[in-house]
């Protein structure tokens, strides 16, 4: 068998070069964009990671709280506790450095200079080998990680400027941390300074991020646990060290769904370019394995074979996806960060990686995809009679199911995906998932009947503007259930692809737009660092708000606070803000009370407004209670209404900042929102405002539209990468109809031959030929049109719904369609003219005598 | 106890359908190739001559009636090992020579070989052995399109010997040579049968050719209309 592989698996790939670099370029893109998802997911869990580790050391246990800061006194009583060995203050945040044109967040780590050591790894660079750097810190002094220190021309004894939640302040470089342990952290963008200077940055001086506990050589460690928490009491969590890779996980677990959702589908298209590759070549050398079969050859032989080379195709393809991926995921990797992860996250820089194990998996994953898309051709042509290479005929259609039970399954499969979107996911789980299992099962089955009925006015029309091609090539069309309903899925799926991406890209922009506007309302925003680090840029203080309350040409200026509270082990965003003030500036869109109740109810009171998808998550209701961590424990705060909000995938609940500025301890502020007086110029006041308290923090000060513009501008990056998905399934999906149209003009070479033969001039076999290709793409369109309504609907109601809590309204507008509809049309009728260039130009003789 | 023929047909019917009408392309034929035998079917174009050579060469399965190789029932055999007996007992020569165009005449003799598990070194090696029987040494290395008509019907036959099997059957061989490239093929058959004890079974419609048989099976109709004793 070895030497007939050679013969008849790997020598035809060469014959067909243009088609087997088709095929295995659509089997790289798929696999590419598999490895650049898990690519980009490693690297940025595997970067958070190793600061985790780099800051933890051999930290055995932390005491903290889920308002992420401890009193420093309470380092003591847990250092009193039997078994703790080590006992140690350790804060960690990031800031910003007061330098034009370095964007990038730096991390911030205070520590307990005198015992630290014992817990972490410092290696100073340019000191004395075995000398603890921590010993060089004193007054305004900062270790630098060396990369950074380098980076940034500091050399040690310059001092630099920060923006801290404290304004900006002056710091020394004591020296400088080799990236080894604590220099690892963060990508070695960290500054070690003591806990106090740490915390002044903070103005908390009095607080330290958690503490870091030791636990002595052979004390039990759950018992030394269950002591400090009686030590601490309730208000603290004493747990193993947790990882930011946690948090992150279950935030950014809907955006990853949402790539590999894409990734699967691109890979999908491109099996079925595959299949379509491998069905042509089943249609062409099906006398050549009727031979094989007359030869002796068995079909498992037939099978290996066939599907061998498809295998092979799939290794053509997969092997530069694999590098693809690679280079794709730096790219995927720097939007994710900068666009998606980092409007939510303080992240370090992450080096693109991909794992081994996701190479390899993604060259797996494309040569079984690609064997896998062979099968059915290959068991079509394993079936092939040894008689077959005797009669010279053509096979027309490998693949046939009967039509009533098509219709009958697709017509189930609908029933079942309307069923599961009208429970939607509060009544059955996963009802998104079960609607685009059932449309997909639906599509496959039903796509045959529904091309035939949609095709049948546009043929009845063709024939009778051209009788004779429109006739056949109409005629062709019916005959051939399996390579024409494939094609036209494969056409409806990469255009509903386009087609789904476009209308949730729209109503995103239109439904988030609309609420910035609406629901956060004023005319100027300030925000510490810029609007892309809106939640990680750091919070500054209340003098702003005073100052810029003093600015001529204000109406008004409210403030809020916004910060992550874990919930149940959920991250949930939490915003303090200014009913009162709000409600002149701006509208809630209440899906349960009204506003006069939220201002009659909220201020001074623990009360709250909950989004739509934390009432979802938590099944809350108005009147109920929910139960917030605060400075004075846990406290039950009643729902008053049900809001619209989309700032936090996880839920939002909104509270008056009086209230959480008494029961938090925290005066501080994430953001200021500014109404000018009428006739008042912004630009003037946004200058008055930068003069004011520029020179005490690092401030942002933009307008209403400029802050909506860049969230809309940070939507449609992300949706930027999953364009690049759709317009690669785009690609293939016509690549298949060039191949779907190939193989119709080659099984009916001897019909277009004859058709020649008694006198039909060039341009009818053409005209037929492109025909065929119109057909496929008016009813691939149709559909693509209709599955790519029902998909965008689904994935802002259900699938959105199911991970965030929330949906957004769809909105059709007819442009997208008609794009889709004509798209498609255009794309299928451009691809025939190839086949149909070489169908009318083949030979006469040639054509006929090749039956 | 003599031999079991090499191929015997009893009561062979393969009825095929034509819309709703059933056309019986064999009607209760019986026949039996003896070892070592050239026989030939002769008979006109539709007769079943084509019909009845697929049916004993085990390429198609009979509406009625069986076939024996050696004794054994193809009817009671799978389908892998009705393959395997193509692949090692019967050759088969066609009238459109049917070799695959991609090939070399060399690589196109090894192909039963490779497919019957020898390693590529013997396969090559014994198929040069046979191009050389077969007086086509020099052309080995070329493809089919570039080989005269009589020399690609040499190389379908040292193809079909490549398994060294027990029977060869040949559809038309000659029906597209000239006169000159016929009577070579045909002496060849002749040579198979006699020198080397092979069976031969011989499909034509040239009287001449089918003289050069030991015995001659008259088909008519799908029914045989005279089988003179050898």
């Amino acid at each position: 068998m070895r030497g007939a592989f050679g013969f008849f698996s790997l020598r035809p790939l060469w014959r067909k070069k243009v088609r087997v670099a088709l095929s295995a370029a659509s089997v790289a893109i798929g696999v590419a964009a598999f490895v650049a998802t898990a690519g980009t997911n490693r690297s940025l869990l595997a970067a958070l990671e190793q600061s985790a580790s780099a800051m933890g050391g051999k930290t055995d246990l932390e005491v903290r709280s889920p308002l992420g800061w401890v009193p420093l006194d309470l380092v003591e009583t847990v250092r009193e506790v039997a078994g703790v060995e080590v006992a140690l203050p350790f804060s960690a945040f990031a800031i910003r450095l007061a330098r034009p044109r370095f964007e990038e967040p730096v991390l911030v780590v205070g520590v307990d200079l005198a015992g630290d050591a014992a817990l972490r790894v410092y290696r100073g660079s340019g000191t004395v080998s075995g000398l603890n750097p921590l010993a060089l810190l004193s007054g305004s002094g900062a270790l630098l990680g060396r990369p950074l220190a380098e980076e940034l021309g500091l050399p040690v004894g310059s001092d630099f400027e920060v923006s801290c939640p404290a304004g900006k302040r002056r710091l020394v470089v004591a020296g400088m941390l080799e990236p080894e342990g604590m220099g690892k952290a963060f990508a070695s963008r960290v500054m070690v300074m003591p806990v106090g200077l740490a915390q002044s940055l903070l103005s908390a001086p009095d607080r330290c991020g958690e503490i870091h506990v030791l636990v002595a050589a052979g004390a039990p460690k759950e018992e030394v646990r269950a002591r400090i928490e009686a030590a601490v009491g309730e208000r603290f969590l004493v747990a193993p060290p947790e990882g930011p890779a946690m948090r992150m996980e279950s935030v950014l677990g809907t955006l990853r769904v949402t790539f590999l959702l894409t990734s699967i589908i691109a890979l999908g298209v491109a099996v079925f370019l595959v299949y379509n590759s491998a069905t042509l070549a089943a249609a062409e050398r099906a006398q050549e394995f009727g031979l094989l079969r007359a030869l002796g050859a068995t079909r498992r032989m037939v099978l290996a074979l066939s599907v061998g080379e498809s295998a092979l195709i799939g290794a053509f393809g997969a092997l530069p996806g694999v590098g693809l991926g690679a280079i794709l995921s730096n790219a995927a990797t720097r939007l994710f960060v900068r666009d998606v992860a980092g409007a939510y996250f303080v992240l370090p820089r992450v080096e693109a990686r991909v794992a081994p194990e996701h190479m390899l998996g993604g060259a797996a994953a494309g040569i079984l995809a690609a064997a896998a898309a062979a099968l059915l051709p290959a068991i079509s042509v394993s079936r092939v009679s040894p008689l077959f290479a005797l009669r010279r005929e053509i096979r027309e259609d490998p693949l046939r199911l009967t039509g009533r039970l098509r219709v009958v399954g697709t017509a189930l499969f609908l029933a079942a995906a309307i069923v599961a979107h009208l429970l939607g996911p509060d009544r059955l789980p996963h009802a998104g998932w079960i609607v685009f299992a059932a449309i997909s099962a639906a599509l496959l089955l039903g796509v045959w009947p529904a091309t035939r009925a949609l095709a049948a006015p546009l043929g009845a029309c063709l024939r009778r503007v051209a009788p004779v091609s429109g006739r056949l090539a109409y005629d062709g069309f019916v005959r051939s259930p399996g390579r024409i309903g494939f094609t036209a899925a494969a056409i409806a799926a990469g255009f509903a692809l386009a087609l789904q991406t476009s209308l949730v890209l729209g109503s995103c922009r239109e439904a988030i737009g609309n609420w910035v506007v609406r629901t956060l309302g004023g005319d100027l925003w300030i925000f510490h660092g810029s609007f892309t680090t809106a939640f990680g840029g750091g919070p500054f203080g209340e003098d702003v708000l005073e100052e810029v309350r003093r600015v001529p040409g204000i109406a008004r200026a409210g403030s809020a606070r916004v910060r992550l509270l874990p919930i149940h082990g959920e991250m949930v965003m939490l915003t303090a803000f200014e009913p009162d003030d709000h409600a002149k500036r701006g509208k809630f869109d209440y899906l349960s009370g009204d506003e006069a109740t939220t201002l009659r109810e909220l201020p001074g009171r623990r009360a709250l407004l909950v989004s739509e998808g934390f009432a979802r998550h938590y099944r809350v209701a108005r009147g109920e209670g929910v139960r917030l961590p605060t400075a004075k424990g846990e406290v039950e705060y009643i729902v008053v209404g049900v809001v619209v909000d989309y700032s936090w995938p996880m839920g939002v609940v909104l509270v008056d900042r009086a209230v959480y500025r008494e029961d938090f301890g925290d005066p501080m502020l994430d953001d200021c929102v500014v109404v000018l007086e009428p006739g008042a110029d912004a630009q003037t006041v946004r200058k008055e405002i930068l003069a004011r308290v520029g020179d005490r923090y690092d401030l942002f000060v933009g307008t209403l539209g400029e802050f909506r513009d860049e969230v809309l501008a940070t939507l449609d990056r992300f949706f930027g990468f999953m364009r690049a998905e759709v317009a690669s399934t785009v690609l293939l999906a016509f690549l298949g109809v060039v191949n779907a149209v190939w193989i119709g003009t080659l099984v009916r070479s001897r019909e277009l031959g004859l058709l020649r033969a008694v006198g039909a001039p060039s341009r009818t076999v053409f005209r037929l030929v492109t025909i065929e290709g119109l057909l496929i793409g008016a009813a691939g369109g149709a559909i693509g049109a209709a599955l790519g309504i029902a998909v965008a609907g689904e994935v802002l109601s259900g699938l959105s719904i199911e991970f965030t809590g929330y949906g957004i309204p769809l909105r059709v507008s007819p442009w997208p369609v008609l794009a889709t509809a004509g798209g498609s049309v255009l794309a299928s009728v451009a691809a025939a003219i190839l086949p149909a260039r070489a169908a009318s130009r083949s030979g006469i003789l040639e054509a006929i005598a090749y039956e | 106890m003599s031999a079991p023929p090499v191929l015997e047909a009893r009561r062979l019917v393969r009825a095929f359908r034509q819309g709703r009408r059933e056309v019986r392309a064999l009607d209760g034929v019986d026949f039996r190739l003896e070892p070592g035998e050239f026989a030939a079917v002769v008979g006109p174009s539709g007769s079943g001559k084509s019909t009845l050579l697929h049916l004993l060469g085990a390429l198609d399965v009979p509406t009625e009636g069986e076939v024996l190789f050696e004794g054994r029932s193809l009817h009671a055999m799978s389908d892998d090992e009705r393959a395997r007996l193509r692949r090692t007992q019967i050759g088969f020569v066609f009238q459109f020579f049917q070799l695959f165009p991609t090939l070399s005449a060399l690589e196109n003799v090894e192909v039963p070989l490779l497919l019957d598990g020898l390693s590529p070194p013997r396969a090559r090696e014994r198929a040069r052995a046979l191009l050389d029987r077969v007086g086509l040494s020099e052309r080995g290395g070329h493809r089919p399109e570039e080989l005269a008509g009589g020399e690609r019907q040499r190389v379908a036959i040292a193809r079909a010997l490549a398994p060294d099997p027990r029977v060869l059957l040949a559809d038309e061989p000659t029906g597209n040579l000239d006169r000159e490239n016929g009577a070579r093929v045909l002496d060849l058959l002749g040579d198979l049968s006699r020198g080397e004890g092979r069976a031969v079974l011989l499909v034509t419609h040239d009287e001449r050719g089918a003289a050069r048989a030991g015995r001659t099976v008259r088909l008519l109709d799908g029914r045989v209309s005279a089988a003179p004793e050898p």
